[in-house]
């Protein structure tokens, strides 16, 4: 599965990075909302996985151009911070697929991205 | 005017030697900071190698739960204060974003590499910064072991000190660590208890004690947050303590009982409330309308009548709304009041129905 993760945390990047990348999936990185609208349009995606909070372009703002530009539906998993349930519920208006509130277990998100790995394929 | 050409020369010695001083001196820091900048660098990607590698850390079985660290980071930790500190921020920004199993690796490592004593030197310090630093360390790497060096700090002179030690207690002991509530004699500052309870709402709800005691408290603030935990977590079995703060001579209480009988009421809340409303002030009075909107019934309708004479048109447009909200019968009380057709109340009463035609 090719997934891109938009996230401004270099940590969390390197993080989510490793891990999907454990699992066998391809992984494109991107720092901010602005540059995972340009890979999203150069790689097309299996899954995005897009924090909330970044710099240029929001999360929601990746949600929104991905939803209305591309006719295909790639999946998109939000993460977001805890108490941000107004901004959740928002992402999921704008079309976003999943969840993943921060502080979050690895293995939890390796096992939603493999939810998301089994319903592409079947 | 006539310049000697020995003096022209020395100026222009002066000059090119202050120009040449300055291009060594911008050239030197640029070099310190471009050494800096690539230590910090390396330092940087150290640390998260190391903590990439804690997150991922499976344990052999044995229960050898020891993350494998190399002796460069055993020497750069205990050499360079710089490297400790950057390698903590880094551990603690991971471990506000990770949960789990990883998280639990991610506290291992800061145990192993002995960096809560370093935590634990920092709350000794005189700098009430470096003090408020150090407990909110604790507290995000879950050191329950130092509880009793934090909780001291719950009643800190300095406010940043106290309020970060009093939710490092709640974030440690859940529920439990509000016994702080019982010795805080600094007030708990507005913000402050907004942290505190959302901090708990992070916590799975229990029957814990002491609210009881707290809504007798000699601190005010300790009361309002009293009523706040009453509140939210539907205590009505304290239901008399709460109105009994309703006679407080501190304005904050009376109001924060106010809002929270609108939480918590029964059949003869509204009468009671109606029964402070002429002895209020008038931020309090429209608290007490804007209950009555939610919990007033048919028995109350003549008092709210007889509150519509009040001068106050803030106080008419509340009592009118909890009319409304009694339904039909209010509706129509509401417009055979002997001031329906006098101003202000004939502007209330159409606003009113055109709020209920949306």
């Amino acid at each position: 599965m090719r997934i891109l993760i938009a996230e401004d945390d270099d940590l969390m990047r390197k993080t989510l990075e490793f891990r999907l990348k454990r699992d066998g999936h391809e992984v494109i990185v991107t720092q901010d909302g602005r540059e995972a609208l340009a890979k999203i349009a150069d790689h097309l995606p299996d899954l995005v996985i897009t924090d909330i909070m970044m710099p240029y372009s929001s999360g929601l703002e990746v949600i929104s151009a991905v939803r209305q530009k591309y006719t295909q539906k790639i999946p998109i998993i939000i993460l977001s911070g805890m108490g941000q349930e107004e901004v959740v519920l928002e992402a999921f208006t704008l079309g976003a697929d999943d969840y993943i509130t921060k502080p979050f277990s690895p293995n939890e998100l390796s096992v939603r991205v493999r939810r998301f790995a089994f319903m592409g394929a079947a | 005017m006539n310049i000697r050409p020995h003096y022209f020369n020395l100026a222009i010695l002066f000059f090119t030697g202050l120009i040449l001083a300055l291009i060594v001196f911008i050239l030197i820091t640029m070099y310190i900071r471009n050494r800096r900048g690539g230590k910090l660098k390396k330092w940087k990607l150290m640390a998260n190698l190391l903590i990439r590698k804690a997150i991922f850390f499976e344990d052999d079985g044995d229960n050898n739960k020891t993350i494998q660290l190399t002796q460069r980071t055993h020497q750069l930790l205990n050499a360079d204060p710089h490297f400790r500190e950057l390698l903590t921020g880094e551990l603690l920004n991971a471990r506000k974003n990770i949960s789990g199993t990883s998280a639990g690796n991610l506290k291992q490592l800061y145990l192993q590499l002995s960096l809560q004593n370093f935590a634990v030197e920092r709350l000794k310090s005189l700098k009430w910064y470096i003090k408020a630093q150090a407990i909110q360390e604790l507290a995000v790497m879950g050191i329950k072991e130092q509880i009793t060096h934090i909780y001291r700090f719950t009643n800190h002179a300095k406010e940043l000190v106290r309020m970060e030690a009093q939710m490092a207690v709640v974030k440690l002991y859940g529920f439990e660590g509000l016994r702080f509530l019982d010795v805080v004699s600094y007030p708990i500052t507005e913000w402050q208890q907004i942290r505190l309870l959302h901090e708990l709402s992070h916590t799975p709800a229990e029957n814990f004690s002491g609210i009881e005691k707290w809504l007798k408290s000699e601190n005010k603030t300790v009361i309002v947050f009293a009523l706040k935990l009453a509140r939210d977590y539907h205590r009505f079995e304290l239901y008399h303590a709460i109105t009994a703060c309703l006679p407080d001579h501190d304005p904050d209480v009376r109001l924060q009982a106010i809002i929270t009988l609108g939480e918590l009421y029964r059949d003869d809340t509204a009468a009671l409330l109606i029964s402070r409303l002429l002895k209020e002030d008038i931020k309090h009075q429209l608290a007490i309308v804007k209950v009555l909107k939610n919990i007033a019934a048919e028995q109350d309708m003549p008092v709210l009548l007889d509150l519509l004479n009040t001068g106050n048109p803030q106080l008419q447009l509340g009592v009118a709304k909890s009319l409304a909200g009694l339904g039909p019968e209010g509706m129509k009380a509401l417009q055979h009041h002997p001031l329906a057709d006098k101003h202000p109340l004939d502007q209330i009463i159409n606003q009113i129905k055109s709020e209920v035609a949306v």
